[in-house]
């Protein structure tokens, strides 16, 4: 590296040569119109000296005689002119629809759109940007097909899970790479959204290979916001919003509703005798109590200027949540400054440092005591003082005699997020084709976390008060060195990098518990006696070298290869390195001579095929270890924890992908996609007979596909000036197949399954059968082992375990419309999803059919039924105190389809007229009013039908509703 | 453009690091072994696998789980979702976590036992030999234990299928279930070699010759070899190591520091520092909310009050802590209680005026009279023409209508609050082991001479002859309630049923009565006597057969 910084430093010393100068004026204009073009670049050729032109078109510029002036603008063609000994040149530029070609972020680099031969969903930063959450993951939910992304808790700060195009592990991570303006990240990061310029998924193979063992699960690469040349503003937003707490279908009984449910138990005499109607006294709703509308606010401040020497980005943001739910808050102060400048025509500096500090308070009510505490039981005594259930002599029903706004007056944990991103970066152009790129990363996260435990609370009791710290920091540095050739030889264009890369990662945390504490303290200083400590570090490293060739002719046939080489740290020794490749290849129709049809504006049909490879998600899983952490009586002792593998090695994901993008009639753009994904030796945690001595180990069996189609389409209703309406839509479908695992053995997951032959994500449990018409009792399905004979039980442990459908969607997708008239904007964001099985997990308390008569239970659906008498088709089994034959057990009774359709956003702006905010010194003012989450339909009986991605339902915390007015200024 | 090469060569170069991370949090087994201590330090890491964690997880704490809940001794107020419950109201389950994370705590605990029964030789050094007599020790207990769980009794035939017996530490080993015969001999073989191999001294956080023999006693009478047995528990009370806690500090006996208490001769050593949070999930939790942690959740039964009460001077009454409920000026509240036919447990608060006392029974006023039974004052009122007989005491605190027995027996140690060793021998079984093996012998004298040891001890009257012993019992019920008494909430009740060929009587209230197919006796012939086979194992091993 320190050649290379006195090879920058050199640079930097070189001035410019000075020679005699004349000044140049002129006007730019549309050369169909006749209108002015402000904003036109206007450069030196083979410099980065140059002016921009204003409002009026006019730009003024210093030259010496013999030089070239280039004109270019975004839509128009690139136009040259020689100075010569004119000092005013008027230039007229033509619009051309090949030059509004959107640029398309790729793996190490950009694209034309009609160049990309792979499979990548792009999605703006304006796009981006409706939902209200300081979360991008979220942000990006139904705006890329392929693309799922679920959200498991409405919790303030909380991200959802991706998947694209399937899960493709078994034991692997199956998360989506992360990358930030050229370095990879660890794990999701912690970005504020208003700093997105654009942010690509990359799907296919020949998009990811180039990520080689870590793009199998997709990328998603971000690009930072930065000046455009000619530049200068100052801008304000601000958003206030309300969050309120969204239950759904879901409904809980009050005091008289489980009384009465307390009198279809057929076992009376079971029933305590201390129950009587004396429990309707008290009607208390727990989620009335436990829950409010919460304050959301967003509000940035950004800078932009760029010149043609320098252009800055400066942002600065505060986003503050309260929950829907009481209790927790969430806030976020971030800032970013991105900078690029040109030191000389041949060397840019591009150093970017962005920083966010997050801060999580949580005294936040307990969902699971809402969802389960019974209405009889009221938190407060009669003169609203708080009831302690502990003690015995406070009557109460519920099971579990806990109040928790009982500790929860005192007790509270707290978490701080500091992350630190920064680059430096530069990029040289060594001769007119050939350019350095040097991309060189740091990130550091560091957290704080602090968990309080009053003496007085129940929980404290025992230890006179905890007080509880922890700490941990991560630190992970990116290096790339990139050689990038891109040349023109008539119709033959040839672009290729080379590069090295090398990456690494070190995590570590510290804890310490403290015992006697006086209420109030903060610090473990102020315990009375130290409880615990705890230590633990990881780490990783990674290099690779990776080439990427690009070859177009005649912008009609295009083709691409690319080969990445790389180690890890968490593989066998025998396995260290892998190579992962992809090749892939375009066709544009629409440019051939005899391609001749006017409806028809552009057509490309695109092949790819290559391997890509996935890490597994254990640090140092190819050794045999014996852990180190335990200890017997005071002394440190050594316990086997796991066998080693030196054999072990990635997972090798084989995609094929087929594309065809398409533009009708200049108004309408459709994308069609099908892809396959073959994955094999899939790294696999292979459970051994606990007679073995160990769980399992890692080994690299087994096989996943996952093949389907995704389509995109946006249609432009109406396009004129000052009057558009547009439509896109999109979905994906994904089949999911488990192809081989070891020994053909099926792996029992719980409630889930892996078999060959079936989705990854099919459900494994009884198969519920319904109720018994003449008994009233649950019955389930037993399949004979050995005649594969049908009958019917009632005993849930005779019933088999069978696969009953699956959490896998059908399909998902979103679509969206969005109307400009003047200055008024309307706009609206859908998701869906149909099919995928949800297991209401949390039924099996509060439809428990007795089996939990101390826990509130649910309202019955309408369409559900309580057998009663003989005869009756009911749909829920008689009701014993005690419960009925194991009915609430895990069993196809709880599953649930998923399908919901969801209003995302919906936004109504409007932009005051132009002339009227120039007058006060701005140039840009909109005010609007936007909803997340308004409407959803569903079927599901719980509060959300987004669940999480593993499809479970238990005391989940539901995405709020969201209303919210903001302003958006520019100066 | 060289230079730019060669930079880029060199940047390349110093960043091309090493890419070997080892983890910081263990140590590879090529190397634990080539070390001095290895071995040492891999033998305290199988008792650590024992000990179990300090949220009740491992060896121990599923051990007393599936041994005492299926026991009468306990009565659980409510239903849980842990499935726990399933071993107390005898509706199994396959899927049950908690016994297939015994039965992978046991086995891995198994295979180190194997590891250093292989690496080490025998005869180097008394303290060499006393660390493989250790590891033979707790394979036997581990293999002891797991065939009482998932074999039939040994006395009802050595032909029923036990546990398969590991005695490598090869990975790809995987037996099948050996016969309950074949895996009491090897339980047998290796307590013999372990008595044999250790002779040094140590606190009873470990494994020494007394553990053997301790062990040894309770595995022959389990066989019915009383002869073995009674000459076994001699070994120990003549050795003359041990000694019994006296009757005034017996109910502290659980809260002392373990090395401190005579009468221990092995536990599993559980320390505050490491081995203990906040005891929400420990043994003790479930059975009493103390110092503000614990559920409370699961109390004395009232087949064992009935028992215990006895003799109200009984020094094992302390290890339960009724819950008696307060008026505003810190007195109890006067009650008798009774339970009815639905084994339901009905309280009524008394008045007593002028010598009589009455309550009110659902509008009717009720007198309680009192008469001497076998030289007990017993309580009773006319109920409907028939004599109810009730318990005159203070009314207590109820959960679900079930009254707070709290049983202290795995709580308190060194006064934190759920902070337990579990006992696994301890001098006072040896006497009852001698009892039982006496009686089955006839030699009713020695028999009584021995539980006599344990009934004085508790401060209860002793059998001067078996005449004492109340009607309708032979000696042998006399030493079998005793033991129930003696070693109840520390896992013997179950074994001690079934191996006898007894009904387990489950008729009291609790929760195993509710829902619609309750168990009110478990006959010793059922099959659900013993636990299932975990389900997950036999999916990863599918020769090992499941229990009917």
């Amino acid at each position: 590296m320190r050649n290379f910084n006195l090879t920058v430093f050199f640079f930097l010393l070189v001035g410019f040569a000075y020679a005699q100068q004349v000044k140049v004026t002129g006007k730019v204009t549309d050369s169909e119109s006749g209108d002015p073009l402000p904003g036109v670049n206007v450069l030196i050729k083979s410099t980065s000296k140059g002016d921009v032109t204003d409002s009026d078109g006019i730009y003024s510029i210093e030259v010496e005689k013999g030089d070239v002036l280039t004109y270019s603008f975004v839509g128009y063609k690139t136009t040259e002119v020689e100075v010569g000994d004119n000092t005013s040149i008027d230039v007229a530029l033509t619009f051309s629809f090949a030059e509004l070609d959107e640029i398309v972020v790729v793996a190490y680099g950009n694209k034309k759109k009609s160049d990309v031969t792979s499979s990548v969903a792009s999605v703006g930063g304006d796009e981006l940007n409706d939902v209200t959450t300081p979360d991008v993951s979220t942000m990006l939910q139904g705006k890329a097909s392929g693309v799922q992304v679920v959200s498991g808790s409405g919790q303030p700060g909380s991200s959802p899970s991706i998947r694209i195009r399937g899960v493709g592990s078994l034991n692997g991570s199956v998360s989506p790479l992360w990358v930030v303006d050229g370095a990879i990240y660890h794990g999701t990061p912690n970005l504020n959204p208003n700093e997105i310029e654009s942010l690509s998924v990359l799907k296919d193979a020949s998009a990811t290979s180039l990520y080689g063992s870590r793009g199998a699960n997709g990328v998603i690469v971000v690009t930072t916001k930065q000046a455009d040349v000619g530049q200068s503003n100052l801008s304000v937003t601000a958003k206030t919003g309300f969050s309120t707490f969204n239950q759904g279908n879901f409904e809980l009984m009050n005091s008289q509703q489980l009384y009465d449910y307390y009198g279809t138990f057929a076992n009376p005499d079971q029933i305590p005798t201390d129950i009587s109607d004396d429990v309707l006294t008290n009607d208390f709703d727990w989620f009335s109590n436990g829950t409010q509308t919460g304050i959301v606010q967003d509000h940035s401040l950004t800078y932009t200027a760029g010149t043609a020497q320098s252009k800055t980005f400066i942002s600065l943001g505060y986003y503050d949540e309260e929950g829907s739910v009481k209790g927790y808050t969430f806030d976020r102060l971030s800032f970013r400054l991105n900078h690029d400048y040109n030191v000389n025509e041949r060397l840019t500096l591009k150093p970017k440092l962005a920083a966010n500090y997050s801060s999580r308070f949580n005294q936040q009510h307990s969902l699971y005591q809402m969802y389960t505490n019974m209405p009889w039981d009221s938190p407060y005594a009669e003169n609203d003082e708080l009831l302690n259930p502990q003690d015995a002599s406070v009557t109460w029903y519920g099971r579990d005699r806990s109040n928790y706004l009982y500790d929860l007056q005192w007790n509270y944990s707290e978490g701080k997020e500091l992350n630190l991103f920064s680059n430096f970066d530069f990029e040289f152009d060594l001769t007119d084709n050939l350019t350095f790129i040097s991309t060189n990363n740091v990130t550091f996260y560091n957290t704080h976390g602090k968990s309080y435990t009053d003496p007085l609370s129940n929980s404290g009791q025992a230890n006179d008060g905890i007080l509880s710290t922890s700490g941990a920091r991560r630190i992970t540095r990116f290096t790339n060195q990139l050689l990038k050739f891109a040349e023109t030889f008539g119709n033959h264009n040839v672009t290729a990098l080379v590069a090295y890369e090398y990456n690494d990662y070190v995590y570590e945390s510290f804890g310490g518990t403290g015992y006697g504490i006086i209420s109030g303290a903060e610090i473990l200083d102020n315990a009375a006696e130290p409880a615990s400590v705890s230590g633990f570090k990881n780490d990783y490293a990674l290099q690779s070298v990776l080439f990427n060739a690009d070859y177009a002719f005649d912008d009609r046939y295009l083709a691409q290869f690319s080969v990445r080489r790389d180690g890890a740290s968490n593989f066998g020794r025998n396995n260290q390195y892998g190579t992962f490749y992809s090749a892939s290849a375009g066709w544009n129709i629409h440019n051939e001579a005899f391609f001749n049809v006017s409806a028809i504006n552009a057509l490309k049909l695109r092949v790819s095929y290559g391997a890509v490879g996935n890490r597994p998600s254990s640090l140092y899983p190819q050794y045999d270890l014996y852990n180190l952490s335990n200890t017997y009586n005071g002394q440190p002792v050594t316990t086997p924890s796991q066998l080693g593998n030196d054999d072990l090695s990635w997972e090798k994901s084989y995609q094929t992908n087929i594309g065809l993008d398409t533009r009708l009639f200049d108004r309408l753009d459709l994308s069609l996609e099908y892809y396959d994904k073959n994955t094999s030796d899939l790294l696999y945690f292979v459970q051994l007979p606990s007679i073995s001595g160990y769980t399992g180990y890692w080994e690299n069996i087994g096989g996943v596909r996952n093949s389907g189609v995704e389509a995109n389409l946006n249609l432009e209703i109406i396009k004129q000036t000052d009057f558009s309406w547009s439509v896109g839509f999109n979905i994906g479908s994904n089949t999911n197949e488990v192809t081989e695992l070891y020994d053909d053995q099926e792996i029992d997951r719980g409630t889930k399954v892996s078999r060959v032959g079936e989705d990854y994500n099919s459900w494994f449990m009884a198969k519920w059968l319904g109720v018994d018409a003449e008994t009233g009792a649950p019955l389930w399905e037993r399949v004979d082992p050995e005649t594969g004979e049908i009958s019917q039980v009632t005993n849930w442990n005779d019933a088999t375990k069978q696969i009953v459908g699956t959490s896998t969607p059908d399909f998902y997708g979103g679509f969206n419309t969005a109307l400009n008239y003047r200055g008024l904007t309307l706009s609206a964001t859908f998701a869906f999803s149909k099919g995928g099985m949800i297991y209401n997990a949390s039924r099996e308390l509060y439809d428990s059919d007795g089996a939990y008569p101390t826990y509130n239970q649910m309202v019955l659906k309408d369409e559900w039924s309580r057998w009663e008498q003989p005869g009756d088709d009911a749909t829920h089994p008689q009701a014993f105190y005690g419960g009925n034959n194991l009915s609430n057990k895990v069993s196809s009774r709880y599953l649930e389809e998923g399908t919901y359709l969801r209003m995302r956003n919906v936004r109504l702006g409007y932009s005051l007229p132009l002339d009227w905010v120039s007058n006060i010194g701005m140039s840009r003012a909109q005010i609007y009013v936007t909803g997340d989450n308004l409407l959803t339909i569903t079927e599901f009986s719980g509060m959300d039908p987004e669940v999480g991605i593993g499809g479970t339902y238990s005391s989940l915390y539901p995405i709020s509703k969201r209303f919210a007015v903001g302003l958006n200024l520019s100066f | 453009m060289k230079k730019i090469l060669l930079a880029l060569f060199l940047a390349c170069s110093i960043a091309a690091c090493e890419l070997e991370r080892f983890p910081y949090d263990s140590i590879a087994s090529s190397e634990l072994f080539e070390s001095e201590g290895g071995l040492q330090s891999a033998t305290l890491g199988t008792y650590s696998i024992l000990k179990g964690d300090a949220d009740g997880n491992g060896f121990a704490g599923q051990l007393h789980r599936l041994t005492e809940y299926p026991g009468d001794n306990v009565s659980l107020s409510g239903n849980t979702t842990d499935p726990l419950f399933y071993s107390y109201n005898y509706q199994n389950i396959k899927t049950s976590g908690r016994s297939n994370n015994f039965w992978t705590a046991a086995y891995q605990a198994v295979v180190g036992c194997n590891k250093v029964i292989e690496l080490a030789t025998e005869g180097e050094s008394p303290e060499s030999d006393q660390l493989i007599g250790e590891n033979y020790y707790l394979r036997g207990l581990i293999y002891f234990q797991l065939t009482n769980i998932y074999g039939r009794p040994y006395s009802q035939g050595t032909s029923n299928l036990g546990i398969p017996l590991k005695l490598s530490s090869a990975v790809d080993d995987v037996p099948d279930r050996a016969t309950v015969g074949q895996v009491y001999e090897q339980i047998e073989q290796d307590l013999l070699k372990a008595e044999e191999l250790m002779s040094i001294p140590k606190s009873s956080a470990y494994a020494t010759k007394q553990a053997a023999q301790a062990l040894l006693s309770r595995v022959y009478l389990y066989m019915e070899d009383n002869e073995k047995s009674i000459e076994y528990a001699d070994k120990v009370i003549n050795a003359g190591t041990h000694s019994l806690v006296s009757t005034g500090s017996l109910s502290s006996y659980f809260q002392m520091a373990p090395e401190d208490n005579p009468e221990t001769i092995f536990c599993l050593r559980r320390i505050e520092e490491s081995d203990y949070n906040h005891g929400w999930y420990t043994v003790g939790s479930l059975y009493a909310n103390v110092q503000g942690a614990g559920w409370g959740e699961m109390y004395a039964s009232s087949s064992y009050l009935e028992l215990i009460n006895q003799h109200p001077q009984d020094a094992r009454m302390g290890f339960i802590d009724p819950q008696y409920i307060e008026d505003e000026n810190g007195n109890r509240i006067p009650a008798v209680y009774w339970v009815d036919d639905n084994y339901q447990y009905q309280f009524r608060t008394i008045t007593e005026s002028g010598g009589t006392i009455t309550f009110d029974n659902n509008g009717t006023t009720a007198t309680v009279e009192s008469e001497m039974v076998d030289g007990q004052r017993e309580y009773y009122f006319m109920n409907g023409g028939e004599k109810q007989y009730v318990t005159k005491d203070y009314d207590l605190f109820k959960r679900n209508g079930y009254p707070k027995f709290f049983i202290l027996k795995a709580s308190l140690q060194e006064d934190v609050a759920h902070l337990w060793s579990p006992v696994i021998s301890r001098l006072g079984e040896l006497y009852l082991n001698k009892a039982e093996a006496y009686a089955k012998q006839g030699n009713d004298a020695m028999a009584l001479e021995n539980v006599n040891i344990i009934r004085n001890r508790a401060g209860i009257p002793a059998y001067n002859s078996a005449a004492e012993i109340p009607e309708g019992k032979t000696v042998l019920d006399a030493v079998l309630d005793e033991r129930r008494l003696e070693l109840a909430y520390e896992g013997h009740r179950k074994f001690d049923v079934f191996r006898n060929n007894l009904t387990m009587d489950r008729r009291y209230p609790g929760s195993h009565l509710n829902g619609n197919n309750p168990y009110y006796e478990v006959l010793p012939t059922d099959n659900r006597v013993i636990e299932y086979i975990p389900e997950s194992q036999i999916i990863v091993q599918p020769s090992l057969e499941q229990n009917d």
